[in-house]
């Protein structure tokens, strides 16, 4: 009755003593396996995330060390007329006194007069603080002295571009539009990355440093305004599209 | 029934298994001591990480920087500035000068009476006693076109003769695509 039992038990019992000796070292391998997956793997993986951490933190020293470097070589004076300069350029906010005072004296060199002009601004509520100030300027003069303005516009501050030019005779249209933008939010980290200015950028602050600016002209220099009359229309923005004085 | 059977294993046999079992039982060592030293070499790399040295260094110079947090702010308000000043330098057309190299087509007695420059539309009227003036104002916008590749296209509109003044009248226009 026991007769199969006792051969499957057999059977084991050879088969064991057979391989007996393969079994430890087949454990061990079994063993190095496992480890290998659930220790040296996560570990491997802990000493790559310290090495980028790593890393990281010496990219950000030496950012902050680049930013001293860079702070360091500027003379506070410089830095200050220099921004003066660039936010002259591209003011924070509608500068009309910049404007005005620009227009007048880019006129006043030109010899050209001014008879109105206006400004197109819009539903102030709902504007887009950075959409530039729009102005169509009647301008007389011969084509000579408009070319001039033209040029002494395009050299004063704050920056504009001309966008249409619309002249008959001695009258001419002209669309302008002077930019803006609002103050960025200052950054709160101390670590902000700065990178030195471009020789471009430094080029393009020697070239407006030039610049005549609108302010400075508007309160001290020859600039009274030839203008008959000078209307802000503060309408809704589809007035003000079509809006004239 | 068969009587060359042999019994005995043979000893070639035996020798090449246990051959085969000293080589496997070095191999089940091996990766075992692999993994050993690999824990160990990752351990000790992970230990000596200088982590903490870095992050010391990093607070000693957000100390060193903050002694010029005005000036920093000024910097980057200027480079901000600088940017946007830029791409208006970089975007705007000059006028003046278009308007300069248009007038120096027109040579002779012509007289432009009108000038409207839209974006990329010019158009320009004007009148001249004489057609060869004319003519050679038009040749003359013509090469300006090819060669400053300021226009597209130039069309003349109009040429009329004003019999009560005794000009000649032509309006032509001209775009850019």
């Amino acid at each position: 009755m026991n007769l199969p039992i006792s051969l499957q038990n057999l059977s084991a019992r050879l088969i064991y003593l057979r391989y007996k000796r393969y079994v430890v070292p087949f454990i061990l391998v079994i063993s190095s396996i496992v480890l290998g997956f659930f220790v040296v793997v996560p570990q491997f993986n802990d000493y790559l995330k310290t090495k980028a951490q790593e890393q990281s933190i010496a990219e950000e020293n030496n950012k902050i060390v680049q930013s001293i470097q860079i702070l360091s070589s500027v003379s506070e004076s410089d830095l200050s007329s220099d921004l003066s300069v660039a936010v002259a350029a591209i003011p924070f906010q509608k500068d009309y006194i910049g404007v005005l005072g620009s227009i007048s004296e880019a006129a006043a060199k030109s010899g050209v007069g001014l008879s109105d002009f206006s400004f197109a601004i819009g539903n102030v509520s709902k504007i887009d603080v950075n959409t530039p100030l729009q102005i169509t300027l009647q301008v007389e003069g011969p084509m000579d002295a408009l070319e001039q303005f033209l040029a002494n516009l395009s050299s004063s501050l704050p920056l504009s571009s001309i966008t249409k030019t619309d002249i008959s005779g001695n009258s001419s249209q002209i669309d302008v539009v002077f930019y803006y933008k609002e103050k960025p939010s200052t950054p709160k980290e101390l670590s902000s990355t700065l990178t030195p200015l471009s020789l471009q950028d430094k080029a393009l602050l020697q070239k407006l440093s030039t610049f005549t600016n609108g302010n400075e002209a508007f309160f001290f220099g020859s600039a009274v305004p030839p203008v008959s009359s000078v209307e802000t229309a503060s309408s809704s923005a589809q007035e003000a599209s079509g809006s004239s004085t | 029934m068969s009587t060359r059977i042999n019994l005995l294993i043979d000893r070639r046999e035996k020798h090449n298994a246990d051959r085969f079992l000293k080589f496997f039982r070095t191999l089940s060592v091996l990766p075992l001591f692999l993994v050993l030293v690999s824990s160990i070499s990752l351990l000790l790399l992970s230990l000596n990480a200088p982590i903490a040295d870095l992050q010391a260094q990093r607070e000693t110079l957000r100390r060193q920087q903050a002694g010029f947090s005005d000036k920093q702010a000024e910097y980057l308000l200027l480079s901000n500035r600088l940017t946007e000043a830029k791409k208006v330098v970089n975007t705007r057309v000059d006028y003046q000068q278009l308007i300069s190299q248009v007038r120096k087509q027109f040579l002779g007695s012509i007289v432009i009476t009108s000038l409207s420059i839209d974006g990329a539309k010019t158009l320009i009227s004007g009148s001249s006693p004489s057609l060869v003036d004319i003519n050679a104002s038009l040749l003359n916008m013509e090469n300006f076109s090819k060669e400053e590749k300021r226009f597209s296209d130039l069309t003349l509109d109009q040429l009329s003769l004003d019999v009560k003044k005794g000009v000649y009248v032509f309006a032509m226009s001209s775009s850019k695509k």
